[in-house]
């Protein structure tokens, strides 16, 4: 048990712990601090300011590309952080980053929008799955830099098309319609890109580096 | 199942991390069994997740007023939920003094409070915090200036037997009651009613307002929990569901519905919900007074 975990047991006050997280401006650099979903779900205050302002940019950006105004992105961040305060029990650091975590939940809303704005119906029986499970599994939790990393090697073996499509979707929010003119593709093309390389990836990520996959084009 | 098969569910269920599922594919995943669903949805939501931390963008800087509000809002929320454990771990000591109808007294004013940190005003006051004092339906009437007060009406299905009261509500406290007097008693095993509040200046679904049971005949009063912050309700609305609530309703048993009278001094205008099947309609007239509802399927 690691002296983090002891201290949170002892319900110790760890502001020297949030004192000592390294500053930096890199991409992932800035969220590999040590978690602070534990200290809020152990009524740490302090530990909010800290969670704010090492998340709060990344869920802005994440919900200003799928919003049209900043008034709708206003709201979804609000109900991000409230579903972030709820579920801070939930995270589990020995099974995925915190910043996966903030993500999933940051992406859950806004699949949940662009559904509405879709105006497809409403996924009921499965958003209602717990967010703990979907870190739950055999897999080992990566440092954030790691896993990026994989991610971007995975993405790099896609073909131009599928990877255009996958990360404008999943990096610019943008819909299968706008997707479809910016790219010149039919609408069911866009969709089938983005359902089949989001599946190479989740294979390619569970394979060793060494062994790339070949994408099956379609 | 055969591998082509399996392929396509493993597309359906990709559609659907990439929000983009239609019904009839989640027909087709929901007939999958539990474990196989699982398995490959939360594979897939991690990678989605992962492949939006690979952007090159993720670091905009919110506005400012939005990053204080949201600090304000989780330094309250979480110092909250630590009284609340605290409170529940006093009570579960062995006391042989202790009573226990004091205990569920305090409990209920912990709860309130509690539930309180879920209403999240978008234009409040930056200095405002809500505060531990349990809040009755007296006290919001006393204290909101902005109290917004509507009796209920008949809904699609109305009760053969009349039911009356009110619903009370703040937006800037985000806090309201409901009245209800002769509302039929419910088993909670088998159905409980549903607080629906309809604000289309916020989205086009009703805002989830809480489940709840009547327990006793003559007057109740609930206290309303909206999962979500109100901004400018037009309508509440009571539907009957099955126990413990639904996320969507179908709107099958909607016997009571109270409109929001709107404010005077307003020009003429329609609106029309189109989420629900009764067709909200509310006329603002010169003088303010609400033209009642039209109830139309949609």
């Amino acid at each position: 048990m690691t002296l983090f975990q002891v201290a949170i047991d002892m319900d110790q006050d760890f502001d020297h712990l949030l004192d000592s997280e390294e500053t930096s401006s890199g991409s992932t650099l800035r969220f590999s601090g040590p978690p602070l979903l534990p200290l809020i779900a152990n009524g740490h205050a302090s530990a909010v300011d800290q969670f704010v302002d090492r998340y709060g940019g990344l869920i802005w950006s994440i919900v200003r590309k799928s919003t049209r105004g900043s008034h709708d992105a206003e709201d979804m961040v609000q109900d991000i952080f409230i579903d972030l305060w709820k579920n801070a029990a939930s995270f589990q650091s020995e099974r995925g980053t915190e910043v996966a975590f903030v993500a999933l939940i940051a992406r859950r809303r806004v699949i949940d929008r662009i559904r509405k704005r879709s105006a497809l119906p409403p996924l009921e029986s499965l958003a209602d799955r717990p967010i703990h499970a979907v870190f739950d599994g055999d897999q080992d939790s990566l440092e954030i830099a790691d896993e990026v990393g994989k991610i971007r090697n995975c993405l790099a073996q896609l073909s131009a098309n599928t990877r255009g499509v996958l990360v404008r979707v999943l990096q610019e929010g943008m819909s299968h319609q706008e997707i479809s003119s910016a790219m010149e593709l039919p609408l069911g093309s866009v969709k089938s890109y983005a359902r089949r390389g989001l599946l190479f990836v989740r294979e390619c990520v569970n394979r060793p580096l060494a062994s790339p996959i070949q994408e099956v084009q379609s | 199942m055969n591998p082509s098969q399996d392929k396509m569910h493993d597309e359906y269920l990709a559609g659907f991390v990439l929000g983009e599922l239609t019904e009839e594919e989640l027909k087709v995943i929901e007939g999958l069994s539990e474990a196989d669903r699982s398995r490959v949805l939360n594979e897939l939501e991690r990678v989605s997740a992962s492949i939006t931390l690979a952007s090159d963008n993720t670091d905009e800087p919110m506005p400012e007023r939005l990053r204080r509000s949201i600090v304000e809002y989780g330094r309250t929320y979480v110092t909250e939920m630590k009284s609340v454990s605290t409170e529940r771990t006093i009570r579960q000591g062995v006391d042989p003094t202790f009573r226990w109808r004091e205990a569920v007294a305090w409990a209920a004013c912990i709860a309130a409070s509690v539930m309180a940190l879920f209403f999240w005003q978008k234009t409040r006051v930056a200095t405002e915090v809500p505060t531990l004092a349990p809040l009755t339906r007296e006290s919001l009437m006393a204290s909101a200036s902005d109290l917004i007060q509507t009796p209920w009406t008949d809904g699609k299905t109305p009760w053969a037997d009349r039911v009356t009261g009110d619903v009370v509500w703040s937006n800037s406290m985000q806090k309201g009651f409901m009245k209800f007097v002769g509302m039929p008693i419910n088993d909670p095993t088998v159905e409980q009613y549903q607080l629906w509040i309809i604000d289309p200046s916020r989205d086009d679904e009703p805002i989830d307002g809480g489940v709840f049971d009547i327990s006793s005949e003559g007057e109740s009063i609930v206290a309303i929990q909206a999962k979500l912050p109100v901004n400018r309700p037009t309508a509440f609305a009571i539907t009957i569901e099955k126990p413990g609530g639904v996320v969507v309703s179908t709107q099958e048993r909607l016997p009571l519905i109270a409109p929001v009278k709107p404010p005077k001094q307003q020009r003429w205008t329609f609106r029309a919900w189109r989420s629900f099947p009764l067709a909200i309609s509310t006329w603002r007239t010169t003088d303010g007074y609400f033209s009642g509802q039209h109830a139309s399927p949609l």
